[in-house]
């Protein structure tokens, strides 16, 4: 099967980056990806109801995720949503270019090399 | 709050709440119970308008939503602009000329705008002046006082009279204001209110105590200071005492334009307060008709309704002679007669004339402007089918040219309103048919002609902007490319604009000449006396109540105190003066058999000796007035015409004349016949006119002011002050006035025709200039643009003097036709303006063919450069562009 394109998407908005990312470990339900998010971030990112469920409607219409079905957690029952190969492509080819991004950045001292561990 | 949040949500889109909308409500409880109710209500809501936004623009998923379209917009217009203002500042020629004639055509159109609005457009300043009427003729105050009773259909009837100058005296010296004679209701009847004490009521018409007046708020300003205590103040009103009982509201000034009024009294108390023919002890009676009456119509009723039933009431009251014709009685519109009084219907005509002809100019201006642009465009043909060809959209195009167009009228804009503050401060100077002085209506630019002249500005853009822009984004890219466009520009449309700026600039010319032959026909009539080296000085006796034998003493000092004078050759004094107007008296020449209809109406002026010589007005027969002629009235002398008409042959001296109709009116005796004078500033013919020794006892109602002539060889300042002193010695307390020499004041009142010869002139040479310079603008552009076929033709062996032949021709087309149909134009247009002008004949051939030439005469130089341009071309020069 030919490789999916993620080139039309890029680059990506924020909200969905940060979906896809939260999608990348396993599927999750909404309210899951909310919490993700806002952990990740340290709280400076925040998505709502609103904002993220407009966005994941976008994303399955895009085929970027899919939905994986239903599922337990913390007693109800939630739709849960999976990244498709697709989806995993976008995420990756976005990372690639914000690391490339970031790079320049460090070859112009803008941001300071990473001190060796 | 999570219901409300609940609530929102319901309102984002409906695919979304089926795909989404219980997990969406149940996260909203969640997000709420966890405390962040706030932060979810906001998100919401945003997520309300981005989704719903999202629905009418769907974007490609995951991408970034680019910034509004406002920006883009706002660029390209801020490109366009910059594009523009590089090209104006490379071409400062084209676009100042742009500019000014905009500039001509919107400032001319507003200055006229202006001046329309200050006199027509003005409304009276009362409550609801479109139920005002006016009777069409003036009443006694007996017949007043019957009508305001009586009169049905009306919600109030008021009286008034102007009195003209009044001495008032507030403490101090005695000045000269204008006042009105009003009935009791006049204030309430108008709705006006007052602004400081109170307004006339009925109790102001008794008789006894000292009589109440009204001031207007200017006076109360001016020679009061504002000062609150003025109401309650006694001052003196032509020597008598009155007490100010109110003042105006501010900006009334009375109801006719021409006659501002700044103090209001009591029309029942008239003999008291007024002097002169107003302060005659009988002018209460029916003899007199001296009021002008203005209703208030009542709801409903209309102008004809009312008149009608007014005419009933009239009849009743005099009732007519069987068989008798009767003017029908119809009431007029009181704003109709407000301005110019009698005149109104002259003021109309001539502020429609300046309307119509501040109309053209701006007409051609436009398409003046029209044509370069046109011209222009064609000229840029090249480079705007490179930038069709690097793909410019046609309506970019047209924006970008819009926008250059939109620059130009702006800064025609600016340019005409200068020019019009300009011509209303030079129009101040004049005055308008009917007397009124333009100054003193202070036509402003006020905001609604401001709008106006933006409104035209627009109008004039989008005309000008758009047609060539349309016409020159409609090429094809192909034509447009090929090195200098080997089509010649033959646009109909430009050929049109030509043939229309001719045919206007023909009509402003031919208007231009009219006037000017009128007015020098006028100024050349011969006027029957001699203004020059005559100066003149008004004396008031009246305005101190001098009683009459005094007056007389007065005179007559006077009058030898400047025959004494060696450098005096002569001194006379009249009750009249030339272009102000006439008295007029009915009579009966004795033994005149007098037709059924005629009225028997003379023109009369008292006149002192020594006054026919001071004029240079020749004596036909008999003698001029002498002392003897004093004492009871017994002599008269007539004018030519008069002794024409009534003794036809004989000679009048010896003739009786009765001056009135009551049988003890005295009966004169003709003692000399004066040669015919016009002393009206629109007199085509001389009136005939009845003179009566001034130094008689004849009719103190007509002898209030009296206007000194004195004829000399001094200059005219030595001669004015001679008389100044001579006036002096006879009795210091008399008011004098109106100091100037008789040339002047004779000029002064042909000021309305002066007035229309200077703007018609000056309209003339800007449509001359305009036209020109239209013409020559297209017939540069078109040479320019066919210097290749040209080149072509020279090269092809076509010789010089064909090749400007050709282009003569092609320019001419156009212009002819636009003379000829500027001729019929002008020939209609001197229809309107014969009204002013002494013997305008508006038809005459020669007046038609001279402005045509004239305007000939001027496309033939304007086409002349382009022409000889084109014969002077160089093949290979033009073959290589």
């Amino acid at each position: 099967m030919p490789k999916p394109d993620p080139a039309p998407f890029l680059p990506l908005t924020p909200a969905v980056f940060h979906i896809l990312l939260a999608l990348a470990q396993g599927p999750r339900h909404g309210y899951a990806v909310m919490q993700d998010v806002e952990a990740r971030t340290g709280g400076i990112v925040r998505m709502g109801p609103g904002t993220l469920y407009g966005s994941l409607k976008r994303m399955v219409a895009s085929a970027l995720i899919e939905e994986a079905g239903d599922a337990e957690d913390d007693g109800e029952r939630r739709r849960h949503y999976a990244l498709t190969p697709l989806g995993r492509t976008v995420l990756q080819a976005e990372a690639e270019r914000l690391e490339s991004l970031v790079d320049a950045a460090r070859a112009r001292r803008v941001l300071p090399r990473p001190r060796k561990a | 709050m999570r219901h409300l949040a609940h609530l929102l949500a319901r309102l984002l889109p409906r695919d979304l709440r089926r795909a989404h909308g219980d997990e969406l409500h149940r996260d909203i409880d969640r997000r709420c119970r966890d405390g962040r109710t706030w932060s979810t209500l906001t998100d919401v809501a945003a997520a309300v308008v981005r989704e719903r936004r999202h629905a009418h623009h769907p974007l490609p998923p995951g991408a970034q939503r680019r910034p509004v379209r406002m920006s883009t917009m706002m660029q390209m217009l801020v490109q366009d602009v910059r594009y523009a203002v590089r090209l104006f500042t490379r071409q400062p020629g084209f676009t100042l000329a742009v500019m000014l004639t905009l500039g001509l055509g919107i400032g001319s159109a507003t200055a006229v705008l202006s001046l329309a609005d200050a006199t027509l457009l003005r409304p009276i300043a009362a409550h609801d002046p479109d139920r005002l009427a006016e009777m069409p003729w003036s009443v006694s105050f007996p017949d007043y006082q019957e009508f305001s009773r009586r009169a049905d259909g009306f919600d109030g009837m008021l009286a008034f009279a102007n009195l003209g100058a009044i001495g008032l005296d507030a403490g101090g010296t005695t000045e000269r204001v204008a006042g009105t004679l009003v009935s009791a209701n006049y204030f309430s009847v108008l709705g006006i209110a007052p602004s400081a004490g109170r307004l006339l009521t009925d109790e102001d018409d008794r008789a006894a105590g000292v009589p109440s007046i009204v001031i207007s708020h200017r006076l109360w300003r001016s020679s009061f200071g504002s000062d609150p205590a003025a109401v309650g103040r006694t001052v003196r009103v032509n020597g008598r005492s009155a007490v100010v009982v109110g003042v105006a509201a501010p900006g009334f000034r009375g109801i006719s334009l021409a006659n501002l009024g700044d103090i209001w009294m009591p029309a029942a108390l008239a003999p008291q307060l007024a002097t002169g023919f107003l302060g005659n002890p009988r002018i209460l009676s029916p003899n007199f008709s001296w009021l002008r009456v203005v209703g208030r119509l009542s709801p409903g009723v209309t102008l004809p309704q009312a008149s009608e039933r007014l005419a009933g009431l009239y009849n009743d009251l005099h009732p007519a002679e069987p068989g008798a014709e009767r003017d029908p009685l119809q009431l007029r519109p009181l704003a109709a007669t407000a301005v110019g009084g009698d005149r109104a219907d002259d003021l109309r005509r001539f502020i429609t004339l300046l309307f119509v002809v501040a109309g053209i100019l701006l007409v051609l201006g436009c398409a003046n402007v029209a044509n370069l642009l046109l011209a222009r465009a064609a000229a840029r043909r090249q480079e705007i089918g490179v930038r069709v060809a690097l793909g410019a959209g046609r309506a970019r195009l047209i924006g970008q040219l819009l926008v250059e167009s939109a620059l130009l009228g702006t800064g025609g804009a600016i340019a005409g309103l200068a020019i019009a503050s300009i011509c209303l401060r030079i129009l101040g100077r004049y005055q308008l048919p009917g007397g009124l002085s333009i100054a003193s209506l202070a036509p402003g630019i006020n905001a609604m002609v401001l709008w106006l002249a933006i409104g035209i500005t627009a109008l004039a853009v989008v005309i000008f902007g758009l047609v060539p822009a349309i016409v020159t984004s409609r090429r094809d890219v192909h034509t447009a490319l090929r090195a200098g466009g080997r089509t010649a520009t033959r646009t109909p449309l430009s050929r049109a604009l030509v043939t229309v700026q001719v045919a206007l600039s023909v009509a402003m010319v031919g208007g231009g000449l009219l006037f000017a032959r009128g007015l020098e026909r006028g100024l050349g009539f011969d006027l029957g006396y001699r203004p020059e080296h005559v100066v003149m000085t008004t004396a008031d006796p009246s305005l101190e109540r001098l009683p009459a034998e005094r007056t007389t003493q007065y005179l007559i000092d006077a009058l030898n105190t400047l025959a004494a004078n060696g450098a005096i050759a002569h001194a006379g004094a009249s009750s009249t003066r030339p272009m102000r107007g006439s008295m007029s008296m009915s009579f009966h020449p004795v033994g005149y058999v007098v037709s059924t209809d005629e009225d028997l109406h003379v023109a009369v002026n008292l006149v002192s000796t020594g006054w026919f010589e001071a004029l240079g007005i020749p004596i036909a027969a008999g003698r001029a007035f002498a002392a003897e002629d004093g004492g009871s009235v017994r002599s008269a002398i007539v004018s030519e015409s008069l002794a024409r008409k009534y003794w036809p042959g004989e000679n009048a001296v010896g003739k009786q004349i009765a001056t009135g109709t009551d049988p003890g009116d005295p009966i004169v005796t003709v003692i000399g016949v004066a040669g015919d004078a016009r002393y009206g500033a629109v007199d085509a013919e001389p009136q005939p006119y009845l003179y009566l020794p001034l130094h008689s006892d004849f009719g103190g109602p007509f002898r209030s002011q009296l206007h000194f002539f004195v004829r000399s060889t001094l200059p005219p300042g030595t001669a004015l002050a001679t008389l100044r002193q001579a006036l002096i010695a006879a009795d210091e307390r008399v008011p004098l006035s109106s100091a100037m020499t008789l040339d002047g004041h004779v000029a002064d009142a042909l000021m309305p025709q002066r007035l229309g010869l200077v703007l018609l002139t000056a309209f003339a040479v800007a449509a001359l200039v305009l036209a020109a310079a239209g013409v020559y603008a297209v017939a540069a552009y078109t040479v320019a643009a066919r210097r290749r076929e040209i080149g072509i033709r020279m090269a092809l062996g076509a010789d010089r003097r064909r090749v400007l032949g050709q282009v003569l021709r092609d320019g001419a087309a156009p212009v002819v036709l636009g003379a000829v149909a500027g001729a019929a134009v002008q020939a209609w247009g001197a229809r309107l303006a014969e009204r002013f002008v002494f013997g305008l004949d508006g038809t005459d051939p020669l007046q038609l063919a001279g402005a045509a030439l004239i305007v000939l005469l001027a496309a033939a130089a304007a086409l002349v450069v382009p022409a000889r341009a084109a014969a002077r071309t160089e093949p290979t020069v033009a073959l290589r562009e």
